[in-house]
């Protein structure tokens, strides 16, 4: 196993009691620091996937090693301790009367002293910018609020690895922009974070990996423009290609740009690249990025 | 639920939680056992002053809020003075039922229900059934909105059209809202166990401090209802 | 009675119908302060043994399968929505389900009293239904009595192979009409007649309550097969869990 390999997944598969198959011979190696994407249709097996990963459910085969030691029945709450997860739904996440008591509720799971649980509660309200919320309770906050409560929940128990179950889902264009910042602090903190979601735009400027998830298997695990040139795979799941990946495309295949491997992955960097381009169109070998 | 929000925004919340409710329960048993009309009156002007005055509740929403039980207080009355026929009886029932509910109201418009689960902690409660009450009165609130779209969602679509369909589609909503609370429990579960839930739900205690003025304030206000039933009867 | 409170009586009789169609036919909740303080002891105390052996089994099953206590939560959260909705009725009153008969079907007598009980207090805290002191009464007329004849109700036509949908409104219906008529006896014996003792008291407290409480059964049982039948349609597997577990816990 590779030295910076935080979390492993080695052949695993789950089923549940019905029987139903939901994840079969999945095989994923996660490194420290990481920003990966998870797309694929819904029922898909992605949130399986997350809570195979963070220790709620026990794969029905294969194993999973975090940081090389192998996470079984006894050391599960290890990987709850390393591995947080921020549900879809802030509503079935949320049971406290009040945001301060509900970010407690995972470092007081942690046990650790109620000193420190205030000052983690204190810095997680501080990271979401929920200053002044602490006594609200949780049925009259928005679903933005909610949803950065969720996260806050999470941020409070200090995990190395952040699951994000669709976080965009249902919030408002600003609300969404906060979430896409908090993700980014969080990764300049160097934690390691997994998002699943369907917009295919926000995993290709955000994302460093990408995974397609279908029918319970692992599809493709790359970066996102090797990912998106697969057409037949995206096709297959559903997913259109990226519109800057379009429009770069568009500009090469009119010999307007040449970005010689070099993906722009913002419009900012598209447009640098053109300036760039413009600057010096040299007709000189494609190096890699 | 509009009398939650004023123990929300209510000035009073700052005071201790189990002061207040001790308080508020000691005023209410010693009105039910004192039975006099006198007390009855004092505790429903001064509760209301109390809750109106410290609490900043608006007085038209109070008098609202006490008219909520006003339907039990007449019906319950002319039942009472029908079954009883004694008047000067029906008016100590009713008189000390709206002094009852004024001191009850004290405690609810001042102390949001967290904190009241939190003084029920305190007094050793088994932490099972705090537990489940917590996770009952989140759900309380995640149910209702649901509930609420759900009956949006059936009113346009003319599920309320006359009385057959009304009954019809109060069952369809109401087993589809069990099946769906069934569901999310399965969730709500995952993500307890996600954050390390092992089978006792425990959030940080709130330290609130207690004022020894409070306290005078709230011994003075017991003594003033004593007097009362010691004077005026 | 003198003929001037004879019409006193008759003024607020029909004042207070007149009321009972427009604010709330609360499913029969005393209100606060309403009971003399040694009732309401009483009526605490006889619900110790009752709510204790519910306990006792609800700590059971989450000893046995943790993942109950979500469901058990979400249930009393489902009992509270229920019995706090307006129902639909013909004259545009609004009144409200008990739902603790429902409880009963599907999770037993005993869990329902304990869950009933935390909805009581809920309704006392969050909508002044019911009350703290009264607590106690109200939670053995509506969390346990009631409750129960259902659930004895429900298992007797079962045993009868009676049609499910007609046990279910008899158990449902017969189960409210018994909760009204315990919430009668109470406050009879807390305020008997002085001619004729709590006999008298008790009947004309009946007599009373009759007129809203009829139909409002009724509603009851028919509002319960309903949602029963919707839950038969499509949620097959989760009933028959329960019922598995039923058996179990029994």
């Amino acid at each position: 196993m590779k030295e910076d390999a935080l979390l492993c997944l080695r052949d695993v598969s789950f089923s549940y009691h019905t029987g139903r198959q939901v994840l079969t011979h999945v095989d994923l190696t996660i490194r420290a620091g990481e920003r990966i994407a998870v797309l694929g249709p819904n029922g898909a097996g992605k949130s399986t996937l997350f809570l195979l990963m963070n220790g709620v459910l026990r794969p029905s085969r294969g194993s999973i090693y975090y940081k090389g030691r192998r996470m079984d029945q006894k050391n599960s709450n290890e990987l709850r301790r390393s591995v947080g997860i921020i549900f879809q739904d802030a509503d079935s996440q949320i049971i406290a009367p009040s945001v301060r008591e509900e970010i407690s509720f995972g470092p007081m799971n942690l046990k650790l002293s109620s000193a420190v649980v205030e000052e983690r509660v204190a810095h997680a309200i501080a990271s979401v910018n929920l200053q002044g919320f602490e006594e609200r309770p949780p049925h009259y906050l928005s679903g933005g609020e909610k949803k950065r409560v969720s996260i806050a929940d999470i941020i409070a128990m200090k995990p190395d690895v952040f699951l994000f179950d669709e976080p965009m889902a249902c919030l408002d264009p600003a609300h969404a922009r906060r979430v896409e910042t908090l993700l980014e602090d969080l990764s300049g903190q160097g934690k390691t974070l997994l998002v699943s979601t369907h917009d295919v735009d926000f995993a290709y400027r955000w994302a460093q990996r990408i995974l397609i998830v279908q029918e319970g298997s692992l599809k493709a695990d790359g970066t996102p423009p090797a990912v998106f040139a697969q057409e037949a795979l995206c096709r297959d799941a559903n997913l259109s290609c990226p519109v800057l990946l379009r429009i770069e495309k568009m500009l090469e295949s009119r010999d307007l740009l040449r970005a010689k491997g070099r993906n722009p992955r913002t419009v900012e960097e598209l447009e640098l690249l053109l300036k760039q381009g413009n600057d010096c169109v040299s007709p000189a070998g494609p190096a890699q990025g | 639920m509009g009398m939650e929000h004023y123990a929300y925004v209510s000035p009073l919340r700052h005071k201790n939680a189990c002061l207040k409710t001790t308080f508020g329960i000691t005023v209410l048993v010693c009105g039910l056992a004192m039975d006099s009309i006198a007390v009855s009156l004092w505790i429903t002007v001064s509760m209301m002053g109390i809750s109106v005055i410290w609490g900043k509740v608006r007085l038209y929403d109070y008098i609202r809020f006490l008219a909520m039980p006003l339907f039990f207080i007449l019906f319950g009355g002319g039942a009472l003075f029908f079954a009883t026929e004694d008047m000067r009886l029906v008016l100590l029932v009713t008189l000390r039922a709206v002094g009852a509910v004024s001191a009850f109201y004290f405690l609810t418009l001042s102390t949001p229900v967290g904190e009241l689960m939190a003084v029920l902690r305190k007094c050793h409660v088994p932490p099972v059934l705090i537990g489940l009450m917590y996770l009952l009165y989140r759900d309380i609130f995640v149910l209702t909105g649901v509930w609420q779209s759900m009956f949006t969602a059936a009113q346009s679509r003319l599920g309320y059209a006359d009385y057959r369909t009304s009954l019809r589609t109060f069952g369809g909503i109401g087993s589809n809202l069990l099946l769906l609370s069934w569901k999310r429990a399965d969730d709500c579960y995952h993500a307890m166990e996600a954050r390390g839930y092992e089978g006792t739900i425990c959030f940080l205690e709130r330290r609130q401090s207690c004022r020894w003025y409070d306290v005078l304030a709230a011994a003075g206000y017991i003594a003033v209802m004593a007097a009362i039933r010691r004077f005026c009867g | 009675m003198n003929r001037k409170e004879r019409k006193l009586v008759a003024t607020v009789f029909i004042t207070c119908v007149m009321f009972g169609v427009s604010p709330r036919v609360n499913a029969m909740h005393i209100m606060e302060g309403y009971l003399p303080a040694g009732y309401c002891i009483a009526w605490g105390i006889l619900c110790i043994p009752f709510l204790l052996a519910g306990f006792l089994q609800i700590r059971k099953r989450l000893r046995d399968d943790g993942r109950s206590i979500t469901l058990l939560a979400m249930s009393g959260a489902f009992i509270f929505v229920i019995s706090s909705l307006k129902i639909p009725s013909v004259t545009g009153s609004c009144s409200h389900m008990t739902g603790t008969g429902l409880g009963a079907i599907l999770f037993g007598p005993c869990m329902t009293g304990i869950l009933g009980c935390i909805v009581l207090l809920f309704q006392a805290v969050l909508l002044a239904h019911g009350g703290l002191t009264t607590l106690g009464a109200n939670a053995f007329s509506m969390a346990i009595a009631g409750p129960a004849l259902t659930w004895l109700l429900y298992l007797f036509c079962k045993k009868c192979r009676i049609r499910k949908r007609v046990s279910v409104f008899l158990a449902a219906a017969l189960g409210d009409l018994f909760t009204y008529c315990v919430t009668s006896i109470q406050l009879a014996v807390a305020f008997p007649s002085p001619q004729g003792g709590v006999a008298v008291s008790l009947m004309k407290f009946l007599g009373v309550f009759a007129p809203t409480q009829f139909p409002l059964a009724i509603l009851e049982g028919v509002l319960t097969v309903l949602i029963v039948i919707g839950l038969e349609v499509y949620a097959r597997p989760e009933l028959q869990a329960l019922e598995a577990e039923k058996g179990e816990a029994s």
